[in-house]
This record gives C-alpha cells, structure tokens and sequence, in this order.
C-alpha cells in the first residue's frame, strides 16, 4: 500500500477512535472532568461555582431559568480554584455570581501528583500552573490531542471494560453511608496527617491554614475588584458524615479559618447540617451529593440569594 | 471626516491601520505592499506575532520600491509575554516567560526594565527604525502592570515612541495607574464591535483623552449572530453599497475609533479602507447600538489571567 494512502488509514482510524473515546466516562474522569473548560463557548453567565470535588458533585444548573455553570474540579485546592477564576472570569457577565465551594479542609494545603496536576496543562494559562514543566505541557496537550496515540493499551482497556459495563449493567450496588463516612474522614485524616479532629491545629497545619486564608481573601478580593459577587457556600454531607464532623472540629477547620478570610463580610450560606438534605437519595455517597440532591441543593442557593 | 484622529499629545493617529497577526514572509511583504498602494499608514504588530522581522523586510522593501518614507508611516507594537510559536503543540498560546512573576526570566533584579529595554531594542531593530510611533503594553499583565507602564513612560521621554498605550484595560487599570503615573495611557486597544460595545469603557476613554483602537473588527460578522442583526447589516450594506464588513468598520470610525482590520488580500484592504465617502446616519448608529448584547469573541481573561 502507498505510504499515503496507509498514512491516511492511519489517521481515520485515529480519529474515530479518539471520538467514541472522547465520549467515554473514563476518558472525561481521566481528565477529572476539565473537558468543559475546552470547549467554553458560554458567555454572561449569571452564576458560577468553584471548588473540589464537593463542588462538582453539589451544583447543576441544567433546567433552571439562569445561565450557570459548574467550574469545580475534583479533586482541587483553593489556590486553584483562584486560577480557574482568573483563567475564565471574562465568561461571567458584569454582576454575575461566583460560589466559592468550601469543604470541610478548603483550608488545608493538599499536595498533588504529576498526574493529577496534568489537566491544568489543558486549559489553564502556564503562569497560573503550579510547578510548570514545559515537558509535562507537551505530555498533556499530545494525550488531549490524540488520546489513542499516546496511550492505545489504556485506551482499549478502558473503553472496552466501559462498553461491557454497559451490556451487562449491573445495578450499583446501594452506598453503606457509615461505612461511607468513616473511610471519607480517615481518608482526610491521613491526607493531612490528623491525628485528633478535635485537637488544635498543628504548627503545620496552622500555618498552611494562615496562607489558605490569604488566599480565600484574595480571592474575595478580586471578584469584588471586577464587580462579581462572591458568595461562600458549604454543600451538605450526609448526616451520618456531618454528626462525626464535631463542632470543634468544624470550629478548627472550618468557622475560623472563614471568619479569618471573609472580612469583606460575603454571604456565607453553611449548608452542612441543612434539614432539607437529610435524605439518603440525596447523597451518591457520604460526602457527594446526587444528582437528585445537586439539583435541588442548587435550586435552593439560588433561592436564598435571590437569584430564582 | 478626517482620516485621522489626535492623540493627548496631540500625534496624529491614522483613523484605520492594518493589523499583521498571524502574517509573516512574502504574504507579509505582498499585504504590506498592498495596504500602502490603497492608503494605510498605520501598521500593527507585536513582539510576539513572530513576524516583526518579516514586517521590517516588508517595510524596507516598501521604502525601496515605492515613494513611501519612514515619516508618513505610523507604526505599532506592543510589549508582550511569548506565544508559542503558530505550528507548533499548543501554537498561539502564551507561554508565561514575560511578565509573569514566576518565570525564571522575571526573578533577576531589575527585570521588567532589562526585558523591556531588550525588546524595544529588538523591535526598533526588527522593523529597521529609531523610534516608534506607538507602543502598547499588549495585556495589563497584573505581577508587574505598573512597573512595565514605568518603564514605557521613560522609552516616551527618551523619545524612542512618540506616543504610549495599553491594550484590553478596564476603568479599573486606568484607575491603579493614575495613583502613580506621570504620563496617562494615549490609547487603549481592544476588541469591540455592534455586538458588544463596551460603552462605559468607551465613555471612560473619551472623558480622560484615551484614543480607543480595535482589533479583530470583523470578527463579530464571523460568529452565529441574531437574523435581525444579519438583517439590518444587510439593509445598510443595500443602501450605501457598502459591504457588511464596511459598514461595521464605518461604525468604528463614527465612534471616532481607529480599527485595525487584518487582510492579506488587496481587494479586502482596498474595501476595508474605503469607507470615507458615506456616513451612517444617527438612526442608525442607535440601531447598531442595539444590537449589544456584551458578547465577547475573545475571553480575555483566557489570554492573560487576572487581568
């Protein structure tokens, strides 16, 4: 066969591949769901949230009489939930809301992996990407660019077990919320080496939360700068997650650390232990909500700041 | 009405220029060529279009083969962070080397007045004269905004630019430089069109003596717009026999806005510059207000962060 005409094969079938792979589930979670700051073609938007994964899982605008989008990334920490902002604030329309989704540790440092800091290489200018490497850059725009190239045996892998999930479809088995808890808060835990929820902060801990709080008010600031308006939301938990987050832990960690930052004086709406978001259907699992519950939470926000 | 406007400091800027980005080589030389045989004087281009030296060649080779002179000619460039270059992973984007405060380029001392004496030496080179008609800070790029419009203000006063600018500010830029500034910005240059006419930025502009600029007009006539926007161009376009993308242009100049519109090809640069000989009327400018909706064809927050 000609080389060209092999060539051109070659690319075809490339780029049918990346299609049906673009699609996937895996693929969108791979990126941790940044794929919609790709293709943002959305502008004037009325409202906006940031955040982690809580964000992600606690907000969806679809149905509502407003133009919203959900600008969480889980997983995610504060600082670039500012980047996101700074990359993208010229969608949101003069007045527009911004949600700044807190969650119970928004105001400890959280380190990151070289494969987790990947997606931010797809769509955030590199002076807003912590610890730049130009070879990582590369890396990451060859794989959003041409997954199938880059990496065929994850590819196959995935989108076959994908597609075989979905003949079969097995119902997902109901969430052990206890047990659901308790893995979420020692995941914690461990992650930012907690011994005693309740004790006072660590030295470490203290001062990584001194910076956080900068930069929550930093972050206040320049919405307030470029007349957004910004408002603080914690999502609720489930209660059974919500009763093991003590008072004095959420004093610690939480109450403090937003009193500390928000000396503009924003809404603060603390949605925690919320009596509307009591019910199992409304959490996917101890922490996210489901998309029963993101919808009505969100509806809810609205509502209280009187944007519906 | 006059094909040029004032400046604060009372330069003379042409009401329509060219813009070269993403131009370069011989399309270069021919477009430039081209654009002064129908008129243009004023040129524009940047320190990270990759093309200031191709304009350079183009520009000597314009003085060489026609009666064009140095003086007649008003050129622009701008101080700018780098893009990688077109073609390449990621082409067209910034690359976060200049003006970013964590770019190993920016961490010596004294480094805004070293990179920007660099580059100004490097586009007077570049484009074979000793000084430049306008200089823009092509972003407010907000780690060094106020010491990069420092250093411009000395480049003024040593009379390398005879005019300075910025590009894609708000009020508030404006406002953070007056608190310390000696000289206020001549020209503010953004996107603005029909579709989204940034009036109180304009209004702004005019009260404190900033010329506005445009770039990428026409991009407007490119996107999905509403039928009656469609419509109404077209009504215009039959009435004068103007095309849409004149009348668009003839908008910006009614509003006394010098727009750059970018062609390589020489019926596209004749038609964009003959606009001259028809006014809209009143009405019509108030229709084409109208049409407003803030729509924006190029997030700039995208191209530079926090701006």
């Amino acid at each position: 066969m000609p080389r060209i005409i092999e060539q051109n094969m070659r690319n075809l079938i490339e780029k049918a591949c990346n299609k049906v792979i673009c699609h996937t589930v895996w693929y969108s979670q791979y990126w941790d769901g940044v794929q919609k700051f790709w293709y943002l073609n959305c502008f004037n938007l009325d409202v906006v949230n940031l955040g982690s994964n809580s964000g992600l899982y606690a907000f969806d605008y679809n149905g509502l009489d407003i133009t919203g989008m959900n600008w969480a990334v889980g997983p995610q920490s504060l600082v670039h939930d500012f980047n996101v902002l700074k990359n993208y604030f010229s969608y949101i329309k003069e007045g527009g809301i911004v949600i700044i989704t807190l969650c119970p540790f928004s105001s400890l440092v959280s380190q990151y992996s070289k494969q987790q800091n990947l997606k931010y290489y797809t769509f955030l200018h590199p002076a807003t990407i912590l610890g730049f490497d130009e070879v990582e850059r590369e890396k990451a725009l060859r794989i959003k660019q041409n997954p199938i190239r880059e990496m065929p045996w994850l590819c196959i892998k995935r989108t076959l077990k994908e597609f075989l999930k979905h003949i079969i479809h097995k119902p997902y088995p109901k969430c052990d919320m206890e047990k659901s808890a308790i893995t979420f808060l020692e995941g914690w835990k461990k992650l930012f080496a907690i011994v005693d929820l309740d004790a006072p902060l660590s030295d470490k801990l203290r001062m990584e939360q001194e910076n956080r709080t900068q930069i929550l008010s930093d972050l206040i600031d320049f919405c307030l700068e470029r007349e957004l308006k910004p408002v603080l939301v914690i999502p609720p938990v489930h209660p059974l997650l919500a009763k093991k987050l003590t008072k004095k832990c959420r004093e610690n960690y939480i109450y403090s650390f937003v009193r500390k930052a928000n000396s503009q004086n924003v809404p603060f709406l603390d949605f925690m232990d919320d009596a509307g978001f009591q019910r199992d259907e409304f959490f996917s699992n101890a922490y996210f909500m489901s998309k029963k519950g993101a919808k009505a939470f969100t509806e809810q926000v609205l509502k209280k700041m009187s944007v519906i | 009405m006059n094909r040029t406007f004032l400046l604060s400091n009372g330069i003379e800027i042409p009401a329509i220029g060219m813009g070269t980005y993403p131009l370069n080589g011989q399309i270069l030389l021919n477009a430039v060529h081209d654009a002064y045989s129908v008129g243009y004087r004023l040129f524009d281009t940047a320190d990270n279009y990759y093309n200031e030296e191709d304009f350079g060649e183009s520009l000597s080779a314009l003085y060489k083969n026609t009666s064009a002179q140095r003086d007649e000619l008003f050129l622009v460039s701008k101080l700018s962070d780098e893009l990688y270059r077109p073609g390449t992973l990621g082409g067209g984007f910034n690359k976060g080397v200049y003006f970013w405060k964590n770019s190993p380029v920016m961490q010596g001392e004294k480094a805004v007045h070293k990179v920007v004496r660099q580059k100004i030496a490097n586009t007077l080179r570049s484009l074979h004269t000793d000084y430049l008609d306008l200089l823009l800070m092509h972003w407010p790029y907000p780690d060094y905004f106020e010491e990069i419009w420092f250093e411009m203000e000395n480049l003024y006063k040593e009379g390398l630019v005879k005019a300075i600018g910025v590009c894609n500010c708000r009020e508030r830029h404006f406002e953070k430089l007056r608190k310390n500034c000696t000289i206020f910005p001549m020209v503010n240059q953004f996107e603005s069109s029909p579709l989204n006419t940034k009036q109180a930025l304009v209004d702004y502009s005019k009260a404190n003596g900033v010329h506005v600029m445009i770039y990428s007009p026409l991009m407007n006539l490119r996107l999905k717009t509403s039928d009656a926007y469609v419509e109404f161009l077209q009504e215009l376009s039959n009435k004068y026999h103007k095309t849409k993308a004149q009348i668009v242009l003839r908008f910006d100049i009614q509003r006394d806005f010098t727009p750059i519109p970018k062609s390589a090809h020489k019926e596209r640069l004749q038609a964009n510059i003959d606009i001259f000989d028809f006014e809209l009327e009143e009405e019509e400018m108030r229709q084409l207000y109208s049409f407003n909706e803030d729509r924006q064809t190029l997030p700039e927050s995208k191209s530079c962060p926090g701006l």
